[in-house]
């Protein structure tokens, strides 16, 4: 009988604890973003709503991440067409058979009271099949990256369609990714690139929101209704916040006056809590996550594996950068939630779904 | 591709994502620590407010200490504007309809009043299904109630509102013993939500309200005899 391993061959002691300490950071991470969620909430009828779920999808997370890892990657690598055919298949349906929350139409109910949101796993689905379609037999050639932009260019279009522009921003950061460290040709990445910023442009024309919120975040004081507004909030959440943040459970200006503050603003909410500081752990703690995923594909012989590793963590550290800035005003506002802090069970499944593939492909290549 | 390529080019990509979370750091900074006073100052001028605590007007007693004239503390629930969209419209429509039977008038003059005197579980039921609705608001409101036949009623004489919104004396012994039944009203300050709804956790009293005196007048009041509310006039009126 084949014995299961859940360590990474780097030698010795630390191959064997990597994946463990992993999962622990990530734990961790999680219990912080529930007692950020709760501060977000404090104020709220019912504070304790929120962060009890996350605690539930927090244990579901450690056991999704367990399985994931203790699956072989080959079986991942052989299974990448299917998964990536199924997240077509349900960006296409959610379109026609979901439920609209927050404005956009991505969810699928299936209870009362629990939706699941098949971008947030499809991110992890489209990733692995970029990585194995990229890193192929054939050589990288204009046709193939063409094929393979098309592609992306769908599931961004099914995306663009629900509106989520944020969630289609990260999936063309992936794509990016994933295509420049297979050795994409760069004049090919540069065309890609601009033909995706002239559908961003016509996007931006077709969509009043879309406009609205980039004038807004032009000219937070024009007056362009509630997106100005909202980047004034995440100015004044912030300035509550200071250098050390007001006490936990005292996010009082987040409860009172800022949209979404457990989910596409919990940033915003947490400096106010933490203030610069707590701010600063943060970003400090996505920038080290992105740094080890790359220290450890550099580990793993050339294949799908690596560029998926090094993809997984480049991936969430777009995602948490462009949560950040637009937290901090850097960006117009989009709807994208901060990986494992933010509330939401399909975001954070999805991330530890991702973490336990990447300790796959790393223990097996 | 080779080992050394990937690791450039990952590198790339790692140093850029740092320079990015660099930049973003640095906007963190500004507005958590640089502009930070400017936006509290903001902060305060749009969610603060202070608002007065009235003090109950001292009682006018007969020469048995029976009242004769008091000062009542009830509230009322009102629709102060109609809401702007047609959807909510609907919404505040639908909601009013499971507490009042009759239809309520969007273009009926405003504030309009829905139910005066709530009790203390009619203050809390609808404070809580109303809650999204700032167009609808529980508001107290103070009312002179004075009793006895209508000769002790004009000694007891008028009260009204004046500009500032508190009730003077303006005839009688209201008007004579003004001073010492008008008591001092106190002051709290206290955080708006974007509703404008009070945020109960941040309410702070910074002055204490002090009720006025009760009086005793020379006159007997007659058994059996009925209390009635006076309406405030303004006292410039």
């Amino acid at each position: 009988m084949r014995k299961i391993r859940f360590s990474i061959p780097l030698g010795g002691k630390s191959g064997r604890l990597l994946p463990f300490a992993a999962l622990l950071i990530l734990t961790v991470a999680g219990l912080l973003g529930c007692l950020s969620i709760y501060s977000a909430r404090a104020f709220s009828e019912a504070p304790l709503v929120f962060a009890m779920k996350q605690l539930v999808w927090l244990g579901a997370g450690v056991a999704v991440f367990l399985a994931a890892g203790l699956v072989p990657f080959s079986w991942y690598r052989k299974a990448a067409c299917w998964l990536f055919l199924l997240t077509l298949l349900s960006l296409f349906l959610v379109l026609f058979c979901g439920v609209e929350i927050n404005g956009m139409h991505g969810w699928f109910r299936l209870t009362e009271t629990l939706s699941i949101q098949p971008s947030e796993f499809g991110k992890v689905f489209f990733l692995l099949w970029l990585s194995v379609a990229a890193t192929g037999s054939a050589a990288a050639s204009f046709r193939k990256t063409l094929f393979l932009f098309g592609m992306s260019f769908l599931v961004i279009l099914l995306l663009m369609l629900e509106p989520d522009f944020g969630g289609a921003l990260v999936f063309f950061a992936a794509f990016l990714t994933v295509m420049a460290v297979s050795g994409a040709s760069s004049r090919h990445l540069a065309a890609a690139v601009a033909l995706l910023a002239v559908c961003g442009v016509i996007f931006i024309a077709l969509n009043d929101y879309a406009l609205l919120r980039i004038l807004g975040y032009l000219d937070p004081e024009g007056g362009y209704g509630v997106d100005a507004w909202h980047i004034r909030q995440f100015q004044y959440t912030m300035a509550h916040g200071g250098w050390s943040g007001s006490a936990w459970g005292n996010a009082l200006w987040s409860s009172a006056f800022l949209p979404l503050p457990h989910t596409d603003s919990l940033f915003a909410s947490l400096v106010e809590s933490t203030g610069f500081i707590g701010g600063m752990i943060v970003i400090c703690g996505f920038c080290a996550m992105g740094a080890g995923f790359t220290a450890m594909s550099w580990k793993i012989r050339e294949g799908a594996g690596r560029v998926f590793v090094f993809g997984v963590g480049a991936m969430y550290l777009v995602q948490a950068l462009i949560h950040i800035s637009v937290n901090s005003v850097l960006l117009p506002p989009t709807g994208v939630t901060l990986p494992l802090l933010s509330y939401g069970g399909s975001s954070l499944l999805s991330v530890m779904l991702a973490c336990g593939m990447a300790f796959s492909a790393a223990k097996e290549e | 591709m080779a080992a050394g390529g990937f690791k450039l080019k990952t590198l790339t990509i790692l140093s850029f994502l740092l320079i990015w979370a660099v930049v973003a750091a640095a906007h963190v900074f500004y507005y958590a620590v640089a502009k930070r006073e400017e936006s509290l100052a903001e902060t305060r001028r749009i969610a603060w407010r202070e608002a007065e605590i009235p003090a109950l007007r001292g009682k006018i007693l007969d020469r048995n200490g029976v009242p004769a004239a008091w000062t009542e503390l009830c509230h009322d629930f009102i629709l102060e504007r109609v809401p702007e969209s047609p959807r909510r419209r609907e919404t505040l429509r639908r909601r009013m309809a499971r507490f009042f039977s009759a239809e309520v008038s969007w273009t009926a003059k405003m504030p309009l009043l829905l139910k005066n005197s709530l009790s203390p579980e009619e203050i809390v039921l609808y404070a809580r299904e109303f809650r999204f609705f700032p167009e609808v608001r529980i508001v107290p409101v103070i009312r002179r109630v004075v009793t006895g036949p209508p000769e002790i009623r004009e000694r007891i004489g008028k009260t009204a509102r004046n500009n500032a919104g508190e009730i003077v004396g303006i005839s009688g012994l209201e008007r004579k013993y003004d001073m010492e039944l008008s008591g001092r009203a106190g002051r709290v300050i206290v955080m708006l939500d974007r509703n404008g709804n009070w945020c109960n956790e941040t309410l702070r009293i910074t002055r204490r309200a002090e009720n006025g005196k009760d009086i005793t007048a020379d006159f007997l009041l007659p058994a059996g005899t009925d209390a009635s509310v006076e309406r405030l006039e303004n006292a410039e009126n």
